[in-house]
């Protein structure tokens, strides 16, 4: 095995768990991928930089989502009205 | 289900704190976190902050709903708000909605009331237009009521529906930008002939583009640049096929492989426009700070 090896073996496996940052942030991935995304990043400053940002981007979207327009009322009721003009 | 609050004023972990202010300024965070409320669930927390100075057993002020759509870690959140049905139940839900009898009614209703805010929130990210949004919102519910039977649990009830929903604003932004290409912002498009697959015809509806830069209303759209944060303002100039992955990780909290499943496109694609989307974010961040004064 080269001495190159083990950086390369490191980056791939970085670059893997760059990809799932983001389902990591939102909670969303499952064992046993979440541990091992867990374990990687102690030991991984870039990712130790990334995933507080992420969490930055994701907690700032959502909080805009809450200040956007609801549905407006009666829209039940007009969907209603559709589905009996089309029966 | 326990949360506690993170002191970002004094218990910033010191590398975390260059890091941020390095990449936003201490503020910006510090703003951040509170307008999230600074809570976490404590696993999330504890595994991406690392030894911080918290208040435990914290009662938070907000429904948990507030953090299990997008802060939170949904799997410790209750998964199902009062009033609403678990997923595990929707299933028999949409086979009285199938029955189209005088049943069907009650159970379309609770479909709606459970899953209306969502879909429109998703056609409002797609379409630019409360109005607009409004009535292709409509019309994912009056496909789901004509094709309640095509249901087959295969996939989550959500991911259906936002599947439909997907499909009818594509279509409904291909339409706008009509035969001869894109067009920079959006234009007015009309109703035409009932399209294939028995989607509903589409009322007359001013819809955005793939444009990455949606300003195609300048009097609404300068009062949502008002609205939005310096983040949502970047996001906004992405692709929509970013943004809308962007929407389900960060909104609705989506895995990679359901998200692939409502998009039509592999678990690669998903990660790989998540990732480009992060790459340019990154550039415009970049970019941003040098005239964030001025934005």
């Amino acid at each position: 095995v080269s001495r190159d090896r083990k950086p390369k073996v490191a980056q791939d496996e970085h670059r893997e768990i760059d990809l799932l940052l983001p389902w990591y942030v939102n909670g969303s991935l499952e064992e046993p991928e979440r541990d091992r995304v867990r374990l990687h990043i102690q030991g991984c400053q870039l990712c130790q930089q990334e995933a507080p940002l992420l969490h930055v981007i994701q907690a700032e979207v959502a909080s805009e989502r809450q200040g956007e327009p609801e549905p407006a009322p009666g829209g039940l009721e007009q969907v209603l009205t559709k589905i009996k003009s089309q029966q | 289900v326990s949360f506690f609050r993170i002191v970002t004023a004094e218990g910033i972990d010191e590398s975390y704190d260059n890091h941020v202010e390095r990449r936003y300024g201490i503020d910006s965070f510090v703003r951040d976190f509170r307008r999230g409320e600074g809570m976490y669930s404590k696993s999330s927390a504890q595994s991406v902050l690392g030894d911080y100075s918290v208040t435990e057993n914290w009662e938070p002020p907000l429904p948990v709903s507030f953090f299990t759509r997008g802060i939170g870690e949904k799997e410790i959140a209750p998964s199902v708000q009062p009033g609403l049905v678990a997923e595990q139940d929707l299933g028999s839900l949409m086979r009285c909605v199938t029955d189209h009898t005088d049943n069907a009614n009650p159970a379309f209703t609770t479909l709606y009331t459970q899953f209306t805010k969502r879909i429109f929130r998703f056609c409002l990210l797609q379409l630019r237009d409360a109005a607009t949004a409004q009535e292709l919102m409509h019309d994912v519910f009056l496909i789901v009521w004509q094709s309640a039977h095509t249901y087959q649990g295969q996939s989550s009830l959500e991911v259906w529906l936002f599947g439909i929903a997907h499909n009818l604003c594509r279509n409904a932004r291909r339409r706008a930008r009509g035969p001869a290409g894109p067009t920079p912002g959006g234009e007015t498009v009309r109703a035409r002939e009932r399209p294939p697959n028995n989607e509903p015809s589409l009322p007359t509806m001013t819809v955005a583009t793939d444009a990455p830069s949606p300003d195609f209303d300048p009097e609404g759209q300068a009062a949502a640049h008002q609205r939005c944060s310096l983040v949502q303002r970047l996001i906004n100039r992405l692709p929509m096929v970013q943004q809308e992955v962007i929407h389900f990780t960060y909104v609705e909290g989506l895995s990679i492989h359901d998200i692939a499943q409502i998009l039509g496109v592999s678990s690669g694609t998903v990660k790989s426009r998540m990732f480009t989307a992060r790459c340019v974010l990154r550039h415009y961040m970049q970019e941003a700070r040098l005239t964030r004064e001025d934005l």
